[in-house]
């Protein structure tokens, strides 16, 4: 059965992209504009998030907090997708829970690869 | 124009009047323009610029007030934006806003058509696939072909045949000779009878008798005439087949020895033809696998471009948010950096967004060249089925109906052959009833010497002559006897040549290698429909995909709008700052701490840590490419 997979981003060339490269491989894709949006969306849990740091309503930081303190979403894979590279920010997401960080613009087969590595 | 000079200046602070500072070194070159706006003189008649700074009116207010006037309007100056920089900034505020949902109708569409062109590509690759799969299935040809160079030769047995049909021959011209043997035996055999019948009467008229010795012997003289002259009729027949099967046999192996030249050419024009084409189909696929890659490749770069919308989108925010703070108290200061910062910022974004523009229609053009290059290879995998040279299909269709021609021309021969040892079979079999009655001729003979023997024994020294005919007689039924032994054996011989010719005739695979040719001309046939049928298919698909290119392209040619409105707010921002002085300042060095992107730390470092002091603005190429290692796991 193919892996669903939570992607989150206020930018709609951005969801474009990360719904077309990963449905090409074969994953199911949900897409949300925000962390409240995200939240929403969340009915059946999916494998992995796929998420943006800034953006309205809820940024990237509050979602994974939130995520990760819900049990059914405490050990799902959340790689932060974002155009930032500031180390803070880093640390920030990652002391939230993040599982890894790329930082856009990215090529569809590090997209892949990362995805892979994370779902095994 | 004192009113059209305040809406401009509605967020500016107008200072208390005795905080006139000395803070105004900046603003005292702005001053005249604003003296201007509040004092100007009405046009003069002749249209020429009226004469800033007319004092004539103010006479009446003083010389104090005018000082005072002065110094609080440089001031003011000092903490806010003049009007043509106010307006400017509005403009390029206003633009920048704008830009974001301009060029994201360019953009989301693009993405949106990118899955539908790579789903066409990858059907156009399965199809074209199984054209080619289609085409490489080379090797029942090739085996079928293999079978006729085998068999061309007729399997190499047509020695056996010659020596088959050679020893018939000697064997019937034995077997006649051997019955004319048989036939003067049987004159002999005649004088014999005569010569007993006049002992038998001499003995008569004695009063003794040989009872029906000379009768018999006259019965067995017919008897013999009548089975021997049926035996030489088949021997002659015999012979005469022998000698028609040796013309016949000879003639096959002329045949074969004509048509050899040509049906080796043929075939190995055609094997030529096959392992040509499954080179040309392998390179083929090698050349559209390429393509596809290729097509993949397009698209992945189209992924990462699109993605610049985003990334630019964000910068200009930031360049807005910056740009806003001059509206604030305590920044306007700094206009003159913040501006020339900002500036340089933007070129930075501008020359992003042009770059993922450029990679675009790069892309979309590689993908167009690409399906144009797959129409072409398709074209010729299955050999320009639109009547252009002559296809490899109709090529080895001709070579294999020249070959079959051939064949059918062996395949008679071989027929006539047959037909040629099953007639000295029959003729032969005829024969062998007709020996058997020979044979017992002599047995006859013998028993009639016997009697003769005895009769003469009877008749004493009176039956000499008797006994003289009772020996030749019984002379005559040994030879008789030993003619019959000698037909014999050579018929059994000819029975041996004619299983060996039955033998190597049947070896001859003329027709099983035409069936095999039969089924792999029609087996061609159909793949040869198929292919053309998969090659409409995947011609209907690359027109639809290219159609489908050609609209992205032109639709995504209307960016240009997008980047003059880059362009132009960069020239405006550009020139509010050719004035700065680049002092660094902690309120715009302060800047950098809010930057997220590596590309907008690069500019502000470019700015204030590398750049040459004659420098007025960093390269316009700053980088804002992908980073090196931009996944980092925890």
């Amino acid at each position: 059965m193919a892996k669903t997979i939570l992607t989150v981003d206020d930018s709609t060339t951005v969801r474009q992209m990360v719904s077309f490269t990963l449905t090409g491989a074969g994953y199911n894709v949900v897409e949300a504009k925000d962390g409240q949006d995200a939240l929403t969306k969340l009915g059946q849990p999916p494998s992995m998030v796929l998420t943006d740091l800034n953006m309205p309503t809820m940024d990237g930081i509050g979602l994974i907090k939130r995520l990760r303190a819900h049990p059914a979403f405490k050990y799902i894979p959340i790689v932060v997708l974002t155009t930032e590279s500031e180390t803070t920010k880093k640390q920030e997401a990652r002391a939230a829970g993040a599982t890894a960080w790329i930082v856009k613009p990215f090529r569809p087969e590090q997209l892949l690869s990362v995805v892979q590595k994370v779902l095994g | 124009m004192l009113l059209e000079s305040n809406a401009g200046l509605d967020r500016a602070e107008f200072p208390p009047a005795d905080s006139v500072g000395a803070q105004g070194a900046q603003g005292i070159s702005r001053q005249p323009r604003v003296l201007g706006v509040l004092f100007a003189s009405p046009p003069s008649p002749s249209g020429l610029p009226a004469q800033r700074g007319s004092w004539r009116l103010l006479l009446p207010f003083g010389r104090r007030a005018l000082l005072s006037l002065k110094r609080w309007v440089g001031d003011w100056h000092a903490r806010a934006p003049i009007l043509e920089e106010t307006k400017a900034l509005r403009t390029i505020q206003h633009d920048l806003a704008e830009f974001s949902g301009s060029a994201e109708k360019f953009f989301v569409p693009v993405g949106e058509r990118l899955a539908d062109l790579h789903a066409r590509s990858r059907e156009i690759a399965r199809q074209t696939t199984q054209i080619a799969e289609l085409l490489s299935q080379d090797e029942r040809s090739l085996a079928v072909l293999g079978e006729v160079l085998n068999a061309r030769d007729g399997g190499g047995q047509h020695g056996e045949v010659l020596a088959a049909v050679q020893g018939i021959q000697e064997n019937a011209v034995a077997v006649q000779g051997a019955i004319a043997t048989v036939v003067r035996l049987v004159n002999t055999f005649d004088v014999l009878g005569i010569m007993t019948r006049i002992e038998s009467s001499r003995f008569e008229a004695e009063g003794a008798s040989f009872g029906g010795l000379a009768q018999a012997v006259s019965a067995l003289s017919q008897q013999i005439r009548e089975k021997i002259g049926t035996t030489a009729e088949s021997a002659a027949v015999l012979l005469e087949t022998s000698r028609q099967a040796t013309a016949e046999v000879r003639h096959v192996e002329q045949t074969r020895q004509e048509n050899l030249g040509p049906l080796t050419r043929q075939t190995s024009l055609g094997l030529a033809k096959v392992g040509d084409h499954r080179n040309r189909v392998s390179h083929a696929s090698k050349l559209l696998a390429g393509r596809f890659d290729g097509v993949s490749s397009a698209v992945g770069d189209i992924v990462t471009a699109l993605q610049f919308h985003d990334i630019v989108r964000q910068q200009i925010e930031h360049i807005l948010e910056a740009l806003q703070l001059l509206d604030s108290p305590g920044h306007s200061a700094n206009l003159g950096e913040t501006v020339r910062l900002q500036a340089a910022q933007l070129e930075n974004s501008r020359a992003t967004f042009q770059r993922s523009v450029e990679q675009i229609r790069n892309a979309l053009g590689k993908i167009e060249s690409n399906i144009g290059e797959v129409a072409v290879e398709s074209g010729h995998l299955v050999g320009s089925p639109d009547g252009g040279d002559v296809s490899f299909f109709a090529g080895v269709e001709a070579d294999l109906a020249s070959i079959l021609g051939i064949l059918d021309r062996n395949a008679q021969a071989d027929s006539h052959l047959a037909e040629a040892a099953g007639s000295v079979h029959q003729r032969v079999s005829e024969m062998s009833g007709t020996i058997a009655g020979v044979q017992v001729i002599g047995i006859e003979m013998q028993r009639i010497a016997l009697n003769a023997t005895i009769q003469a024994a009877h008749l004493g020294p009176a039956g000499a002559a008797l006994e003289i005919v009772a020996q030749a007689i019984q002379g005559l039924a040994r030879d008789s006897e030993a003619a019959s032994d000698t037909i014999e054996d050579h018929l059994s011989n000819t029975r041996t040549a004619v299983r060996a010719l039955e033998q190597a005739t049947g070896g001859s695979r003329s027709d099983e290698v035409i069936a095999l040719l039969r089924k792999n001309a029609a087996a061609l046939k159909s793949v040869q429909g198929e292919a053309n049928e998969g090659y409409m298919r995947a011609s209907d698909s690359i027109a639809g995909m290219k159609q489908q290119i050609g609209e992205t392209i032109a639709m995504f040619g209307s960016t240009d709008g997008c980047l003059e409105t880059l362009g132009r707010a960069n020239e405006m921002l550009r020139g509010l700052s050719i004035d700065a002085q680049r002092t660094g300042s902690q309120g715009v060095r302060s800047v950098a701490a809010t930057y997220t992107m590596q590309s907008e730390r690069a500019v502000h470092e470019s700015l204030y840590a590398t750049a040459p002091r004659n420098q007025d603005f960093p390269p316009a190429s700053a980088p804002a490419a992908m980073e090196e290692d931009n996944v980092e796991f925890f």
